[in-house]
């Protein structure tokens, strides 16, 4: 520590007043601080689980369960779409999609077309355009509005 | 200086340390709580900071590097603690220089002991109308008897900016006792 002398010398240069000055402390505090003053030593060695790590683990668990529920839900929606599919048109999903309409509805008897036909009228009323038409109803119902080229082409296919 | 360097080798002995705790409590607690009372006022606040500073202490103690003097060391983490709590509680103030000046003037003046005729009591308002880092270099050479060298080890300044510092302080502490 720098000699006391020395401070007291600069002092005497700048401020003369401030060496006179007593430095024993005026201020109050309580009677036996120093000798009751304890500091409270923080606890090093303890072992200690985090909290955080364990809320984060329940966390993804949590997030991986709803995310199973959200894609099984998924799964067994588009599942029933298809079966409700499948089961109106007494075919499989794969099939259906490997269909060729026109080859099909070749294939299917002018009969059967009737009876759809005769049917479809009846739900549709008699206002509906298709209440006038069977399948020889066609041409003979419509074919003032078909040209010689379309017909000549229907019946040729 | 010795007795540090013997407290210190005690510090980083695992067996010895709880003990070399206690005492280095016992021998530098005065020095501290009115190193920290120049710049923090009232005894509560003090109370905290102090405590903390040596929480801090024994929280460090192991990265304690002995290149450093144990003094210089113990009064860099009481000033800084002190610097943060004045910090924080001017920030909740956030009122202007003039009137945390007034307000820490007020403090002392609020001291059941205090006397406006003492020379000693007109020191105490003096100081308080310093600003911050002026009080700090003021009172670690005025009342702490430290040299530049080690004031700079304390305050991260220069020697040569300590001396202004310190002289302009003394010469503001010496007009205000005699204009009051």
């Amino acid at each position: 520590m720098e000699n006391k002398q020395t401070i007291e010398q600069e002092l005497e240069q700048i401020a003369p007043l401030l060496n006179r000055i007593s430095k024993k402390p005026v201020q109050t505090l309580p009677a036996d601080y120093f000798e009751k003053l304890t500091i409270p030593k923080p606890i090093a060695s303890a072992s200690v689980v985090s909290m955080n790590s364990a809320r984060k683990w329940y966390g993804w668990a949590a997030a991986a369960v709803v995310t199973g529920i959200l894609v099984l839900g998924g799964l067994q929606l588009m599942n029933s779409s298809k079966n409700t599919l499948e089961k109106q048109v007494g075919m499989d999903y794969a099939e259906l999609t490997s269909l060729n309409v026109n080859e099909w509805v070749q294939k299917i008897p002018n009969e059967s077309i009737d009876e759809y036909l005769q049917s479809a009228n009846a739900l549709a009323g008699s206002d509906n355009s298709l209440h006038h038409y069977t399948v020889d109803g066609v041409t003979g119902t419509t074919v003032t509005g078909i040209s010689d080229e379309e017909l000549q082409l229907y019946l040729n296919d | 200086m010795n007795q540090d360097t013997a407290l210190v080798k005690r510090l980083k002995t695992p067996s010895e340390k709880d003990s070399a705790f206690t005492d280095l409590v016992k021998k530098y607690q005065e020095k501290l709580y009115w190193h920290v009372r120049r710049m923090v006022v009232n005894h509560d606040d003090v109370n905290d900071v102090l405590q903390n500073s040596f929480i801090k202490v024994w929280n460090a103690l192991d990265n304690f590097r002995e290149d450093s003097q144990l003094y210089t060391w113990l009064y860099r983490i009481a000033t800084n603690e002190s610097l943060s709590f004045l910090a924080q509680k001017n920030r909740k103030q956030a009122d202007s220089f003039d009137d945390i000046s007034e307000s820490y003037a007020n403090q002392v003046k609020a001291d059941a002991n205090f006397d406006a005729n003492q020379l000693e009591w007109k020191l105490q308002l003096a100081i308080q109308q310093l600003p911050e880092k002026q009080k700090l270099v003021f009172g670690l050479r005025y009342f702490d008897e430290m040299s530049y060298e080690q004031m700079s080890k304390i305050l991260d300044t220069s020697e040569g900016a300590l001396k202004a510092s310190y002289h302009h302080a003394a010469k503001k502490i010496e007009e205000f006792i005699k204009s009051n």
